[in-house]
């Protein structure tokens, strides 16, 4: 993410057509909730700041924002997440929940079945996300076998790997982070290969989180095969995303790939950017009511924001990974969506029709 | 019974019964955008089309600093969930605003946060009130109702020699198989004469004993 922020930076500064230099001050957290909120506050008092890029998780997220309300400031926030939220103080330029999760659910109904298993870390996005996927689900007649929780890093998931294996659904649904993801994408697929199961084809992973740096750290045992719902990938054959790559590569030489975070950030910074452009000025008032004229070909294709909700409007796909670790596209939207982060219209857009019939019908209480 | 949660809005009508004034403004935007079907209404006015506009209202969010007693009248026959609007904490406002009944409450001055939740228990908190209110209902029925279906079951131990729990578990069957509740069935079976009884209305369950030996 910071890779991201800082490329972009430097590509602005570099660039005759922002007549501004962006100083950047950088701090590191190192996942502390506690040390977001302390940094957010001598940022935007002592430091002077009015635009902060960052935070990553949904709990550092909500930690920081009554600061940005507080002393009016913006935060631009580069990561996908859960939806259900629209602070006039923040600049959302990750996935809505209609822009992943939603995509995500129509796909795997039509093409893996009705019948799902949730895993994930026990924190706000993965309920959330859970929560949404298990309406999608419910509503195409499906069911949902179990939902699991583990603490966020933990590592070690036989029972439900046993469990699992014995239950056989059509997909797992994964909400796990970090190491406690890349930890169960191995052991699952050691486990099934042992039992005689082919796993990515008969019992498939799906996540709305998963990237290239990820699979890299999952190793090449059990990398492939993996279902992710991203509206960036490495592989967009697009002219914008392959001078993004070389950029990037070039920069940071010690890196490999990019990633949709990686992207996320990088549209961010070229986003506030455009936004004091047109404002011409950084006071907040002037950035917020520029928004709406803002647009980037980014290197997933057109993005603007929708200055309803500061949401950005994206452009969802689905991947299947690969052995070396890249994705392969096979689904993408033809136009970039309008995000919907309460899912007031998207909702009923779960296409009823797609699952297998007769499994799991409802129960009706008669008596 | 699992009650699924109202988490969407869209479609709904939303009456504002409060002033023109910033906070309606920011309010009318966000629910508009949340899918509500808005409309405002004065606070004070008490007409025949203030009563209509209630009555057809999904929701009514209400200012409550600037409540009166016609108003209260007029709200406290609404079906509708009603949010409170509030902005002065003092308990005689606040008791006022107690007095419709809300089922949450929004806080001056209006802003994106805050909103969502409200209406998430207004319109939660509502349904399950309402359930709640039903089951009374019922209940209280069928309290009035328990010296019938004894009635009816002494009066089945005296025709058909039944015990009490025998007579009872007729009762019952009988009052799914014909669909209507063992208190209705009770109340028919004691008002027909002791006469007619033997002849018609345990003729079902003569019936029902007759497919039982044949089952056998």
């Amino acid at each position: 993410m910071l890779n991201g922020a800082l490329l972009a930076i430097e590509e602005i500064n570099a660039s005759a057509t922002f007549p501004f230099i962006l100083d950047c001050v950088a701090a590191d957290p190192a996942g502390l909730n506690a040390r977001y909120a302390d940094l957010t506050k001598s940022m935007l008092t002592d430091g002077g700041l009015t635009h902060v890029v960052g935070c990553y998780t949904s709990s550092s997220r909500k930690e920081v924002q009554p600061y940005f309300e507080k002393y009016d400031g913006m935060l631009w926030y580069p990561s996908h997440y859960e939806g259900f939220e629209s602070c006039e103080n923040t600049v959302y330029t990750g996935a809505s929940p209609n822009q992943h999760i939603i995509p995500l659910a129509n796909f795997l109904l039509k093409h893996h079945g009705a019948i799902a298993y949730f895993i994930g870390s026990n924190y706000i996005w993965a309920w959330e996300n859970n929560r949404i996927m298990r309406e999608a689900v419910l509503a195409a007649g499906g069911v949902v076998l179990a939902e699991r929780y583990a603490p966020v890093g933990e590592t070690d998931h036989s029972s439900a790997i046993a469990q699992i294996l014995a239950l056989r659904p059509n997909f797992i649904f994964n909400t796990l982070i970090g190491d406690s993801a890349y930890a169960f994408f191995r052991a699952l697929r050691a486990a099934a290969t042992r039992a005689g199961i082919d796993q990515s084809t008969e019992i498939p992973v799906a996540s709305c989180s998963l990237s290239e740096p990820e699979l890299k750290e999952i190793g090449p045992e059990a990398c492939d095969g993996h279902i992710s719902s991203s509206v960036y990938f490495q592989s967009i054959a697009t002219s914008a995303n392959a001078a993004f790559i070389r950029a990037y590569l070039k920069r940071f030489p010690d890196q490999s790939v990019t990633s949709a975070d990686a992207e996320a950030s990088y549209v961010a910074v070229h986003l506030l950017a455009r936004a004091l452009r047109s404002a011409g000025r950084q006071e907040i008032t002037a950035v917020r009511s520029a928004l709406a004229h803002v647009t980037l070909d980014a290197p997933q294709g057109r993005v603007r924001i929708d200055s309803d909700n500061r949401h950005c409007f994206l452009t969802p796909r689905i991947g299947v990974s690969t052995r070396s670790a890249g994705f392969d596209i096979i689904f993408q939207s033809a136009q970039p969506v309008k995000p919907d982060p309460y899912l007031v219209w998207d909702e009923a857009r779960v296409d009823r029709r797609l699952a297998t019939p007769g499994i799991g019908s409802r129960l009706r209480v008669v008596k | 019974m699992i009650q699924r949660l109202t988490v969407n809005f869209r479609g709904q009508s939303a009456l504002l019964m409060m002033a023109e004034d910033d906070n309606t403004r920011r309010l009318r935007d966000i629910l508009e955008k949340l899918g509500f079907f808005v409309s405002r209404c004065d606070v004070l006015s008490e007409g025949p089309q203030t009563g209509s506009a209630i009555a057809c209202a999904g929701l009514i969010i209400v200012d409550t600093d600037h409540l009166e007693n016609p108003t209260v009248s007029l709200l406290a026959g609404s079906m509708a969930p009603i949010i409170a609007l509030i902005g002065h904490e003092s308990p005689s406002r606040l008791q006022r605003a107690l007095e419709v009944e809300p089922f949450s409450v929004l806080m001056k001055p209006v802003g994106n946060r805050g909103v969502f939740t409200s209406l998430f228990f207004a319109f939660n908190a509502h349904r399950r009130h309402r359930n709640l209110h039903d089951e009374l209902s019922t209940a209280r029925e069928r309290i009035g109702s328990r010296r019938v279906v004894v009635k009816a079951i002494i009066r089945l131990m005296e025709t058909e020699g039944f015990d009490d729990e025998e007579a009872y578990r007729r009762l019952r069957q009988e009052s799914m198989r014909s669909r209507v509740s063992v208190e209705e069935l009770s109340a028919r079976i004691v008002a027909r004469g002791q006469d007619r009884q033997r002849n018609e209305s345990t003729g079902a369950l003569h019936e029902d004993r007759d497919k039982e030996r044949k089952r056998k």
